[in-house]
């Protein structure tokens, strides 16, 4: 029915526009978008959750077993009904796949062992095969490898991360583009907030780390003072 | 079947306004949920943004006007006609009516981040009007050419 997707106008409608890197903050704290969204019907919810716990950096386990939280993903996928949601979710688990393949190499550690599950998607075993490679050989898959490879190697921690960041909000952005009063676009919504808060909090860390290091020099040249007895 | 044309005659009569109804309901509905959702995230302009969720209420008002100019004594010789020209007018009141309200949540969604746009976004949804306008004139040229 052409007006069966009218739940959602309103939900939609109370979401302010998160311009990407341009501001501090989300333009919407978490207490207040969780209260939006209680606005979905209950099914929708619980997908959302699901989706948010494979997507979300917040909600994963990095000490879970990489077999463990594929088996998650995939059963994810099969019970997502629609095609957009389950595109940007293969997309985003392909592009953690190539990246931490890109840290493991750099960290030193050999291929996978074949047979193992590591990864995700349909070049999990070229990457494998071509682990010596500098794109692995899957470089003109994944346009934003090499500068990647680059910012990884060079210990530029922050412009990997906003490339990353950069890439996974286009690549929502362009599913995103397709749907307008939706759950596509309230789910995907939720990816991007999910993006624009890790990067917030990344800042945050990093000035956190700057202070700290700011404030060990100060303090290297004060005099002991000495401790309370 | 002379009395099955005159069925279809005052179903000519009545579809513009059924239909018309219908769709300034889904379109009012469609923008009015965009409105209230606008409304949690702005400090200000409500009225303008329940002003522009009423504007597809026009379809209904179009469907009455053409029903009082076909309304008349239905007969096997203007049944066709009737039905055929309020048939269609309807469709296109309750077609325009929802993709209107479409347009009009995409106008407030987007005039809710910046207000400056407001005016500008509503242009989809005044074009979508004028098309109800053509169904709405054109229908009552032919109205007056029933016997």
């Amino acid at each position: 029915m052409i007006w069966a997707d009218q739940p959602y106008v309103m939900l939609v409608a109370s979401l302010p526009a998160i311009r990407f890197l341009s501001e501090k903050e989300p333009p919407i704290n978490r207490a207040r978008l969780m209260e939006r969204l209680k606005y979905l019907p209950p099914a929708d919810q619980e997908t959302l959750r699901q989706l948010t716990e494979i997507v979300s950096w917040r909600f994963i386990d990095v000490t879970e077993d990489d077999a463990a939280f594929l088996e998650r993903a995939e059963a994810l996928l099969a019970r997502i009904s629609s095609p957009t949601l389950a595109a940007a979710l293969r997309e985003r688990l392909e592009m953690r796949t190539v990246v931490a393949a890109l840290r493991r190499r750099h960290a030193g550690e050999n291929p996978p062992e074949p047979g193992v599950r590591w990864g995700f998607g349909p070049h999990v075993e070229r990457i494998r095969a071509g682990w010596s490679l500098p794109d692995f050989g899957v470089g003109t898959f994944y346009r934003w490898l090499p500068a990647a490879k680059e910012a990884l190697e060079a210990g530029d921690a922050a412009k990997l991360e906003r490339l990353l960041l950069e890439t996974a909000w286009n690549q929502q952005a362009r599913h995103a583009e397709r749907h307008a009063f939706d759950f596509e676009t309230v789910a995907l919504y939720m990816v991007r907030w999910s993006m624009a808060d890790r990067w917030a909090r990344y800042d945050a860390d990093e000035a956190e780390v700057r202070f700290r290091e700011l404030l060990d020099a100060a303090l290297a040249d004060a005099p002991d003072i000495p401790e309370v007895a | 079947m002379t009395d099955f044309i005159v069925l279809l005659g005052w179903l000519g009569i009545y579809t513009p306004v059924a239909l018309g109804a219908l769709g300034s309901a889904i379109g009012v509905a469609i923008a009015g949920q965009a409105a209230i959702g606008a409304m949690l995230e702005t400090e200000a302009g409500y009225g303008r943004f329940v002003g522009a969720a009423a504007i597809p209420s026009s379809n209904v008002i179009y469907g009455i006007v053409v029903m009082f100019a076909l309304q008349r004594t239905v007969t096997a010789d203007n049944g066709g006609a009737l039905f055929a020209i309020g048939g269609l007018l309807g469709l296109a009141l309750l077609y325009i009516g929802v993709w209107q309200g479409r347009a009009l949540a995409s106008a407030i969604a987007a005039s809710k981040n910046k207000s400056e746009i407001f005016g500008l976004a509503m242009a989809p949804a005044a074009i979508v009007e004028g098309f109800a306008v053509f169904a709405f004139v054109f229908a009552l040229v032919l109205a007056g050419g029933i016997g």
